[in-house]
């Protein structure tokens, strides 16, 4: 139960930043790196997690963009 | 309102209600009246939706454009800032931080119960929620995967760092885990 309560919040968290601009993203990567780095009480694994998936999700938005760019290029 | 059909007047957009009653239905010359009309204004609304929108092309869907953007500036990448988290807040010294943190506490835990710390890595819990393997793992694929999408790479000493740590774990597979990393991440 608390491990699906931790998987929700992790993908609703990733979910709401989804669509923001790597400048608005920036601040919540230094937030994640400064939580990772001083741990409080329990595991840090959830901000490993929230981090790898915003890091993987602005990958694939990355890789999205530059296909969108040489599709536009080809047909032009 | 009594029920009745929906007959859109020809020419206007807004539909008008007749009535049921077979007195009240429209004659043969009110209706030839009516596709005359439409069909005078048809072509009308043809011709105006063909010169507003051709068919050909379609209307340009708007990109959002992020603020550097609009500034003329060059636009962020995810290499920039996991170069920039590595050069204001040391990354890779901070993810390394948090895994001899993270062994440190099974050291600590198997000293008080080592026959915990002699099964699967997968079967050995730390945290309740996550096994030990899923501990290392997903802290070694967070410092690839920085590693892949940005242009720095990880030093010598920060690799013997994570070697040392590893191989001295109190869970024997560690080892092992390591040398699999690091053939993975080499081939990426």
């Amino acid at each position: 139960m608390q491990e699906d309560l931790t998987n929700i919040a992790i993908d609703k968290c990733s979910e709401m930043v989804k669509l923001d601009f790597l400048e608005g993203k920036q601040v919540t990567f230094e937030k994640l790196l400064q939580a990772v780095s001083t741990p409080k009480e329990g595991s840090t694994l959830p901000m490993v997690r929230l981090f790898l998936k915003m890091v993987r999700d602005e990958r694939e938005k990355d890789q999205y963009k530059s296909f969108q760019s040489s599709s536009a290029a080809t047909t032009a | 309102m009594t029920s009745g059909t929906v007959r859109y007047s020809y020419g206007t957009t807004q539909p008008t209600t007749t009535t049921a009653d077979p007195k009240a239905t429209e004659s043969g010359q009110d209706v030839e009246e009516n596709v005359q009309n439409w069909l005078n204004t048809a072509t009308v609304t043809e011709t105006t939706v063909a010169s507003a929108a051709p068919a050909s092309t379609p209307p340009p869907v708007p990109t959002p454009l992020s603020a550097a953007a609009l500034s003329g500036k060059k636009e962020l990448t995810m290499a920039d800032v996991i170069r920039k988290l590595e050069e204001e807040h040391n990354l890779v010294e901070q993810l390394i931080k948090n895994l001899h943190l993270y062994i440190e506490a099974v050291d600590k835990a198997s000293k008080e119960d080592p026959s915990k710390f002699d099964l699967d890595r997968m079967k050995i819990f730390m945290h309740q929620k996550y096994s030990h393997h899923q501990e290392v793992e997903l802290r070694l694929q967070l410092l690839t995967l920085c590693i892949v999408c940005s242009d720095f790479t990880i030093s010598k000493e920060q690799l013997k760092v994570i070697y040392d740590l590893l191989s001295s774990s109190s869970v024997t597979s560690d080892k092992d885990y390591f040398l699999y990393w690091v053939r993975n991440t080499c081939k990426k």
